[in-house]
């Protein structure tokens, strides 16, 4: 079976084709730009794959995953792509401005191309649709946008799902695996911490949307609101300078003026300082992550970054096993090195039950 | 040696005058609606031991507070030999109590803006001190000096470095004073020297709140952050907040910022959640209302504690070997069910309530830990004008060894 991945980005559409259990996609590539020119962008694709599977015919995807950052509240599990679902996802334009546009003009794009091959729809937010009250509610007041219009979602529950069911089959039999209490890392270009509970998140480190939380690589993480209030102030900074600070110019590029990920910071002996910033943010929300939870059974790495938890791991799962109550054992952590795409076509593959 | 301890806010001027090394109250008081007139009258109330008065006057600003209260005092014979000023910011420039001179003046009021509401009512206290009684020693203690130990990997906000260099841009953390005290407290309580003390100590105001992580007596970390507005659910102020938030509220008000800043700091937490009050203790106490309100009230209070409860977490993960958790002011103190809900499920951490004795009356201090608990929790009454005072005779005796030694 040949699956398309496809993640429609603003400005990027990155794409992977796997066939069947495989490890390795056939092809994998970025196209950019592309927007409305979606048609075109697919063409390429079409083109790339015909020419390494040596195809005589045109390329024909046997299945399509689509994976997009947020579905809302409304899209709590994997969709089936068709024409009435986007008048559901044109309901979350406002909130989503960045993703959800080209969503549905890729699901559009699909469905005209190849009608009738099956196509779903991944969002990384379904994970967190019933992240709790408590949880994903801020304290401000409903006419800024309190409770209902702004709430907490994660981003990366594609990741969290798979890495945990994969860690708990490998690490406990099958009667242990329900209700296991779990501190998912999801190590990205923009990282997130996750506290679960069996299947459901308690907690997450992400906000409204990925800025809040951990540092990222651009990303400033979790700051006091009142910085950005004295830089507009201050400053006279406006809404766009500002976010532009703090997306692009903040995080690990922020404190070590290089353009580095986290696996070279962690590998790089004159950036200790940052270093240091970075594993106390993960030591808080790790211990936020164990009161949420009352404990953990196991912790958990994924994300392309994921085998950096070989390397801090180990001193993570001590300090936390020492605040425990005495005689608390050591914690054991999994290292998931899927990467997303290859967990979206087996996800796709489940979804077709195959 | 007698202290005149001054805790200044915007529209009132709290003071007690303690004997040190005593710290027996002498008298004290406080100076209400303080500023321009409003439908209640300007008053002092004024105590002095068992004798409460209260004196009628116009208090038109700081300085006429001022006044008023050094009469009162000096119309019981009373005089202090020095003024301790409590000023909420003290920047990076002053991680310590210090004597006020003309130079130190002019410090204080170049770092008024990181407290633009706190610091300069305090500041001009302390020039209508001088005024008056130009001969008598004043000092300040600043809310942010506990915690000018907090090490540089949690202080630092993950910005670029010119920017956070050129603004000041750290964490200073703030209610140091009642931190501190608390802490000394507490670890005589439980018969540790504060230097092997080991908390996490929670400051629960019905206005602000913070925790503090403390190792060997210093702190290392605070909920609040380069502003009281981060970290806790308070009573009109948002806690942590995703920063996209904030631009969206900038770019839907034009880029009004202090209409922003009024919504972050006045109508949001509690209040903003609630649509009903700033204070916690109404929210947790609502019955009677309609099934719609019931719900809203609920999650106010659900949202409330479980940031307190995740943040005790995360500070339990710093201290590691933790000898208690400390619960102070007016919530801390007074409000069981907080304490209760906060530490409930931290088992994992060792963290146990005794139930019966947490829902008791008590005098403070007052052990509420279950005899299984490997942290004890403590409930203890903050004094912030008694740190202050202790810290200014500990900075006097100090001064006054030095001078002994340097003749």
């Amino acid at each position: 079976m040949l699956t398309l991945i496809l993640m429609p980005g603003a400005t990027r559409l990155e794409y992977a084709l796997y066939r069947g259990n495989a490890g390795a996609p056939i092809c994998a590539g970025i196209v950019h730009p592309y927007r409305d020119e979606e048609n075109d962008a697919i063409q390429l694709i079409v083109q790339k794959a015909q020419h390494t599977l040596r195809l005589d015919k045109k390329f024909v995807p046997d299945a399509i995953a689509l994976r997009s950052p947020f579905g809302g509240a409304l899209f709590r599990k994997p969709v089936l792509a068709e024409e009435k679902m986007l008048h559901q996802l044109q309901s979350l334009v406002r909130s989503a401005p960045i993703h959800i546009p080209p969503l549905t003009a890729m699901i559009k794009t699909c469905l005209h191309r190849w009608p009738n091959v099956p196509c779903r729809i991944f969002f990384e937010s379904s994970f967190f649709a019933d992240l709790p009250v408590r949880e994903r509610t801020y304290a401000i007041e409903k006419n800024a946008g309190g409770t209902d219009k702004l709430r907490r979602f994660g981003y990366h529950g594609i990741y969290h799902a798979a890495a945990i069911s994969a860690s708990a089959r490998h690490l406990f039999p099958r009667e242990r695996r329900a209700g296991l209490r779990v501190l998912s890392f999801c190590l990205e270009p923009r990282s997130e911490m996750t506290a679960v509970l069996g299947v459901r998140p308690l907690m997450t480190t992400s906000g409204v949307t990925p800025l809040e939380g951990l540092p990222g690589d651009g990303l400033c993480g979790e700051i006091d609101p009142g910085i950005i209030i004295m830089l507009n102030e201050k400053k006279k900074w406006g809404p766009e300078r500002i976010n532009h600070m703090l997306t692009e110019e903040s995080g690990i590029k922020g404190l070590t003026s290089k353009k580095i990920n986290l696996e070279q910071l962690f590998n790089d002996n004159r950036s200790n300082a940052a270093r240091e910033i970075i594993q106390y943010r993960l030591l808080l929300a790790a211990g936020a992550g164990l009161a949420a939870l009352n404990g953990v059974d196991m912790i958990v790495y994924s994300g392309r970054y994921a085998r950096l938890g070989e390397t801090f791991g180990p001193d993570l799962a001590a300090k936390l096993a020492r605040c425990g109550k005495d005689g608390q054992p050591a914690l054991p952590f999994y290292v998931f090195t899927k990467n997303r795409n290859r967990v979206l076509a087996d996800s796709m593959m489940t979804e077709l039950r195959i | 040696m007698k202290i005149l301890v001054f805790n200044c806010g915007s529209s009132s001027l709290k003071y007690r005058l303690l004997d040190m090394p005593t710290e027996v109250e002498i008298a004290g008081g406080e100076a209400q609606h303080v500023g321009p007139p409003t439908i209640e009258r300007a008053r002092i109330v004024h105590r002095n031991g068992k004798l409460e008065r209260t004196v009628y006057l116009a208090l038109e600003d700081q300085a006429a507070a001022f006044k008023g209260v050094i009469e009162l005092l000096a119309s019981e014979a009373l005089r202090p030999d020095i003024i301790a000023h409590r000023l909420v910011h003290g920047g990076e420039r002053f991680t310590a109590p210090t004597l006020v001179n003309d130079h130190i003046l002019k410090e204080l009021i170049k770092i008024s803006p990181l407290a633009p509401l706190h610091n300069p009512p305090a500041i001009a206290l302390i020039e209508a001190c001088r005024r008056r009684l130009p001969r008598l020693p004043q000092a300040v203690v600043f809310d942010t000096a506990f915690h000018a130990t907090i090490p540089p990997y949690a202080r630092e906000y993950a910005l670029p470095r010119k920017l956070t260099a050129e603004l000041g841009i750290r964490k200073y953390g703030f209610h140091g004073s009642s931190h501190e005290f608390v802490m000394e407290e507490a670890a005589r309580f439980i018969g540790k020297s504060p230097g092997q003390f080991n908390a996490v100590s929670c400051h629960l105001g019905s206005g602000g709140a913070s925790l503090c992580a403390i190792v060997n007596g210093k702190s290392v970390d605070n909920t609040m952050g380069f502003s009281p507005l981060q970290g806790l659910v308070m009573s009109t102020r948002c806690g942590d907040l995703d920063p996209a938030i904030v631009m969206n509220l900038l770019a839907e008000n034009l880029g009004d910022g202090k209409f922003v800043e009024r919504i972050l700091n006045k109508t949001s937490g509690v209040l903003g959640l609630s649509g009903l009050s700033s204070d916690i203790r109404d929210v947790l106490g609502y019955s009677q209302k309609t099934p719609a309100e019931s719900t809203r009230l609920e999650e106010a209070a659900q949202v409330y504690l479980w940031r307190i409860h995740k943040y005790l977490g995360a500070y339990l993960a710093v201290v590691g070997r933790t000898d208690a958790i400390i619960f102070t002011d007016t919530i801390g103190e007074t409000v069981p069910f907080v304490r209760w809900a906060v530490c409930s499920g931290l088992e994992y951490f060792g963290v146990a309530i005794n139930n019966k004795t947490n829902f008791a009356t008590h005098n403070l201090p007052f052990d509420v830990s279950a005899s299984n608990s490997s942290v004890k929790v403590l409930v203890i009454q903050t004094n912030e004008e008694l740190a202050i005072a202790r810290r200014i005779f500990a900075l006097v005796r100090r001064n006054a060894v030095r001078e002994k030694a340097s003749c």
